[in-house]
Parts: C-alpha cells; structure tokens; sequence
C-alpha cells in the first residue's frame, strides 16, 4: 500500500491537497447491480421448485444444483470485489506542486502520472445527469496551453469546488514560480 | 454404466481452485497499489470473511453427502 505521507520524489514543503476518489454514489450503484445480479439463484430455486418439481426428482441433480450455486455466489463475490476494487484503485492525488493520477484499468493495466500544476492552464467541470447532479459528482478535465488534455477526474464528489480550487493552486504556483525566476535573474545581475 | 457423483465434487473444487488464485490477484492489487487506510483494510477482511463463510456454508452441505452414490447412463 502506499502512504500519502511518502509521496515520490516529495518537494520538501509539498503537502497533500486532496486526495480524490470516485464518488460513493458510483460504488452504490454498482453495489445495487451485484445484489440483483444476486438474487438469480433465488428466483430460479422458486422456478425449480414450483414448475420444475417433476423433473428435478433426482437426488443427484439437486447435488448438482447445489453446487452451481455455491459455485456462483463464489464468483459473484469475487467479481463484486474485482468491480470495488476497479472503482477504489482510482486516485488522484493534487498537492501543492502537482497531479498525481494513478488510474487501474482491470487487473495487471495500471496507470500512473504525474502532471506538473504550471502545465495547466484550463480546468473544466462537468456534471451530466440527474444524479450526477443531485448527488453533486462529476469529472474534471485539466488541459495544458495547447488544449491536450493531460487528466481527467473522473466522477469526483463537488467538482466545482475542486476546478477552483484547482485553478486558484495553478495561479499561486505559477507566481511562486515566477518570483524564483524574478530573484534568480537579479542574484545573476548582481554577480556579473 | 455408472458415473460416481464425487466427479460433482471434483469440478467444484476446481472451481473453487480458480476462484482462490484469482482472488490472490485481487489480494495483490488491493495490497500493492490501494491507499495505506482503514477503508482497504476493512475491505480486505471483508472480502476474505466472505470467501470464508462460502467455504464454510459449502464445506458443511458436502460433509453431508453421500458421495458413494453413482449416475446411471446406460
């Protein structure tokens, strides 16, 4: 696991903005999904047991059924945890010095990248749909100068609070660095 | 001709085989790369409880089986 504390090659005064997963709304309604998806083996133990009586007599196909279905709850939790884990292992780290966005994309496919703030010029926010809305989650598109969009947040909690926020660390790190580089021309015009 | 019912059992351990190898690669991944916090470990204790609990329901239906008995084709 990774520590928050121990970031790659930290900056001695970086500290962690924010750390940014999927909203919980999205593992809600994958959850959703699974606990239908779950409820198979209950509808078709009622199909079985009131249409199918005659032909499922056999001791050894009940045998065989119970079995399917301890098989299936076996893999249904496997895949609800694969499906947490795809929606968990998501992350964007914003500090005061850059973005770090660590994607998963299924399993043994991870991404990890790491964006300086005075590359960015644009932060879009978007919202689309009723419970993006409502819940308030959305993405957030970061661009560079050439409009070549370096990170997308994807389905954050607040996205507008997180643009500004995002634009207002993009401007204070642009003037840091525009001081550094102002004190740095007058320590050489001074020395020649 | 018979077929033995243990051939049922059989191919649900293999079943059960694929389900532990992928779940260490689910393990992995959550270990490796999740975030350092309470929230990845409880849900890895989650996880492995519930795996543990299948087990446990299944171990207990097959411990009262008779797997002597045999499937009659011909």
């Amino acid at each position: 696991m990774f520590s928050l504390k121990y970031l790659p090659h930290k900056e001695p005064d970086e500290k962690v903005i924010f750390c940014l997963h999927r909203h919980g709304f999205v593992l809600f309604t994958i959850a959703m999904a699974f606990l239908i998806f779950a409820l198979l083996p209950l509808g078709a133990y009622f199909l079985v047991t009131v249409e199918l009586v005659p032909f499922i007599d056999s001791e050894i196909l009940k045998i065989f059924l119970r079995l399917l279905v301890f098989v299936f709850y076996l893999f249904w939790w496997m895949l609800f945890y694969y499906a947490f884990l795809d929606y968990y292992l998501d992350v964007w780290i914003v500090t005061n010095y850059r973005i770090i966005g660590v994607e998963q994309k299924g399993l043994f496919n991870r991404t990890v990248a790491e964006y300086k703030l005075f590359r960015i010029q644009d932060v879009m926010a978007e919202q689309k749909g009723i419970f993006s809305t409502v819940v308030d989650y959305g993405n957030i598109h970061v661009q560079t100068a050439g409009e070549q969009e370096l990170v997308e947040f994807k389905q954050v909690a607040n996205p507008n609070y997180i643009a500004r926020e995002l634009i207002r660390l993009v401007e204070f790190n642009k003037h840091k660095m525009n001081q550094s580089a102002d004190k740095k021309d007058k320590n050489e015009s001074k020395t020649i | 001709m018979e077929i033995p019912t243990f051939i049922f059992l059989i191919a649900f351990l293999l079943m059960a085989a694929c389900f532990v190898i992928f779940s260490l690669f689910l393990l992995y991944h959550a270990i490796r790369f999740g975030v350092a916090s309470w929230v990845n470990v409880f849900t890895i204790v989650i996880y492995m409880a519930g795996a543990a609990l299948i087990f446990l329901a299944a171990y207990r239906y097959i411990a009262s089986v008779d797997w002597s008995q045999a499937i009659k084709i011909l």
